[in-house]
């Protein structure tokens, strides 16, 4: 009998991958429920793309293991492999295909499909008769994501999709993908530098630091609960049920803050910027 | 085998990707198609040029008159275009997310080989030589390309694809050094059925299991960042290192062979170094191998291989081809307008010719003199020829551009490989030293005419950036 925990999207067990001596990520855990749309975070280096090629199958774990819909990555059959999209940085390959040909070609891989949907089809603004080498960056990018979401998946991996894209092609995009993902209750993990996109859309945020994770939240409890206190050293806290995630010369960041908990007298508390919160969060020691 | 027993939904994946091979696109993604079919023509001659001179001289004669070696890199070439083509559908960035590309592609690709080696074995039927030798023949040939057809099952790193690629290469370096220097071929195409036929199914079935291993290399070899991978960001310890990296002052005459990079070492140290003995030492190891395969002397067999020297004088020229780097360092201003910059590409190429030419021909022309033996004047006769057909050759690479706006990838690479092919056979080793005057002649004249006008067409076109 399947264990119902089996059937989630995504589960990430204490995932370690190294090149050479080179630790890419260390002990990652975490999971991914239906629905979910969840932040991938962290500076160039972090271990983001390298956390995104594990979960997809490129990279071979050192250790621990991922399993999309309760397999193994590495033999994951094709009929869940054609429940997964990938949209890569950026995209290459496939240069001689004309936009219609590919699509028609790739498509024909996951069965027989309906028509593109047409609000994707509107959305990408690709003429078919072109040359996929002759596009522009932002034309590619935008063929990606076609080819990516045309086969409606029901768990969709994003690593940095809007970088190359303009601003009305990216607010467009981020509409589309959140209506995707409310509408067929797929699951999203999403990779950006855009951290306005990723708070407005993600309902989860998951923050990554030299490899680790170092943050893992629902983005509301996020909001409501990560806090400036200014005026406040470490050691004051150690009896509060507050983690501290960042620190400044006036104060700390710190997760877990509510009404309730009792602050040292002379403590100032503000809302932090979600970009300096994520910079706080982010930032390494020699930075 | 387990490859082959499909569901209907593969089976119509197989359709589609096989269905590549006889469409436009297969032929816009391979820049090497035009230049197999230079090959294959040429290959096609020395069957032609075998079947006539085996009416009248025994098959061990008409080898011994025959370029047999071009229908040994038709079958290396053929192996090589299959993989481009089908890297440029499994090498895409997303590729490896869409189930069953990788597999398809690679079944087709096998098939299409297929059908191109039994095609080859029965077209060398005509000559006559018995089919299971024929296939025999062509199936051993093909064994570097196997090697380099093959990935490991959940490949970790891209050092062991980098050691099978090595690996490969010095297989196919072996497989020359035994075909151009001995009777290998004479007697690969005389075994008996009974060894050709179990030693053909062992090969075939190798080589068809080294293409369907190709959706390994989706593990491992990832399109995300390998860069981001290998080097990670600089820590504060090794930020100093790379200051003082970048801050080291390259000379003038550096700064202008990185026109040239990535192919030619930077360092001309480098460069003469290699070449001095690149030629002796490799024509010195199949000599070797020879006087132990066919009991000739040392020179007889040193002698016998001169043709690779030859080739040796222009082989790994891809320098028109690659040349991304071009817009990186056109913006650094070091160089000027477009065509100063084209200018100086070509002026860097001569220069580094000019001096690494002469070293290379002296390295070939010294030891066949002496061994042959030859007077010094016919050596020093012979050597300027060498020098100039080099020279001259190597600049006709940018003949396509005077005769097109953009040339495609295919035609540019063809030119830049011709002088492999037509080197030797323009050798005063070959032709004597009237007729490979007037080729080398021939060869200066057009190779000065595109030094001096292909810079002002090239400077006036679209240089690839981003992705070409």
């Amino acid at each position: 009998m399947t264990n119902p925990q089996d059937v989630l999207p995504v589960r990430v067990t204490d995932l370690t991958k190294c090149f050479g001596n080179f630790t890419a990520l260390e002990g990652v855990s975490f999971t991914v429920h239906p629905g979910e749309t969840v932040a991938l975070l962290g500076r160039n280096g972090a271990g983001k793309s390298t956390l995104i090629g594990c979960l997809m199958g490129f990279l071979v774990p050192d250790k621990g293991s991922v399993d999309l819909f309760g397999q193994n990555v590495l033999n994951l059959p094709r009929e869940l492999r054609a429940r997964t999209g990938f949209v890569p940085q950026t995209m290459t390959g496939f240069g001689a295909f004309t936009v219609g040909k590919l699509i028609d070609y790739i498509g024909a891989f996951y069965g027989s499909l309906p028509p593109v949907d047409s609000t994707l089809l509107r959305w990408a603004d690709l003429d078919p008769k072109k040359l996929v080498k002759s596009l522009s960056g932002g034309q590619r990018q935008r063929l990606a994501i076609l080819l990516a979401m045309r086969h409606a998946p029901d768990f969709l991996v994003l690593d940095e999709p809007v970088a190359s894209l303009d601003p009305h092609a990216r607010r467009d995009f981020m509409n589309l993908l959140g209506d995707y993902a409310r509408r067929t209750g797929a699951s999203v993990l999403i990779s950006s530098h855009i951290l306005s996109d990723l708070e407005r859309l993600c309902s989860r945020l998951l923050f990554l630091r030299q490899g680790q994770v170092v943050l893992d939240v629902p983005t509301t409890v996020f909001r409501a609960t990560t806090r400036w206190l200014d005026h406040a050293t470490p050691h004051i806290l150690n009896d509060l049920p507050l983690q501290i995630i960042g620190q400044r010369e006036t104060g700390l960041l710190v997760h877990g803050w509510s009404e309730d908990v009792m602050l040292p007298e002379g403590t100032t508390v503000s809302v932090p910027d979600f970009e300096d919160a994520f910079l706080e969060i982010t930032a390494t020691q020699a930075s | 085998m387990a490859g082959f027993r499909l569901s209907p939904l593969e089976w119509s994946d197989l359709r589609r990707a096989l269905g590549l091979y006889f469409s436009a696109t297969f032929l816009r993604s391979n820049y090497m198609a035009l230049m197999l079919v230079g090959w294959l023509i040429a290959a096609l001659c020395a069957l032609w040029n075998l079947h006539g001179l085996l009416k009248h001289e025994t098959l061990a004669q008409a080898l011994s008159h025959t370029s047999i070696f071009y229908v040994i890199l038709i079958v290396i070439f053929v192996q090589s275009v299959l993989q481009l083509h089908t890297n440029n559908q499994i090498g895409g960035s997303q590729a490896p997310s869409i189930p069953g590309l990788a597999i398809a592609e690679a079944r087709a690709a096998s098939i299409v080989a297929s059908i191109i080696i039994l095609g080859f074995a029965g077209l060398m039927r005509l000559l006559p030589i018995p089919f299971h030798d024929a296939l025999f023949f062509i199936l051993f040939n093909a064994i570097p390309s196997a090697v380099q057809w093959y990935a490991p099952p959940h490949e970790q790193s891209g050092k062991r694809r980098l050691a099978i690629v090595l690996f490969g290469v010095a297989l196919m370096l072996a497989q020359f050094a035994l075909v151009l220097v001995s009777d290998a071929t004479f007697w690969m195409l005389t075994r008996p059925a009974a060894l050709t036929v179990p030693a053909s199914i062992v090969l075939f079935i190798g080589l068809i299991g080294s293409i369907l291993s190709l959706p390994n290399r989706l593990h491992g070899s990832t399109p995300l960042t390998p860069a981001a991978h290998e080097h990670p960001l600089p820590s504060a310890s090794t930020g100093s290192s790379v200051a003082r990296s970048a801050n080291k002052a390259l000379t003038p005459y550096q700064l202008r062979q990185m026109l040239l990079a990535p192919i030619t070492p930077v360092t001309l140290r480098t460069d003469i170094l290699i070449s001095l003995f690149v030629i002796p030492v490799t024509l010195s190891v199949f000599a070797t191998i020879e006087m132990f395969l066919s009991h000739r002397s040392f020179s007889a067999a040193w002698l016998k291989s001169v043709g690779t020297g030859c080739i040796m004088l222009v082989i790994g020229d891809k320098w028109l081809l690659d040349r991304q780097h071009w817009p990186l360092l056109l913006v650094t201003g070091r160089f000027g307008s477009r065509l100063k910059f084209v200018q100086a590409v070509f002026k860097a190429k001569l220069s580094r010719m000019l001096i690494v030419t002469p070293i290379r021909v002296l390295s070939l022309v010294v030891p066949y003199a002496l061994l042959k033996p030859l007077l010094p004047t016919t050596a020093f006769y012979d050597a300027l020829d060498l020098i100039v057909l080099a020279v001259g050759m190597t600049l006709c690479s940018a003949l396509p551009f005077l005769l097109l706006r953009s040339p495609a990838k295919s035609i540019v690479f063809a030119f830049n490989l011709a002088p492999v092919l037509l080197i030797q056979l323009c050798s005063p080793f070959l032709l004597g030293l009237k007729y490979a005057g007037y080729l080398a002649l021939a060869a200066l004249t057009l190779g000065a005419f595109s030094y001096l006008v292909a810079p002002y067409r090239i400077s006036r076109s679209d240089w690839p950036y981003e992705n070409e």
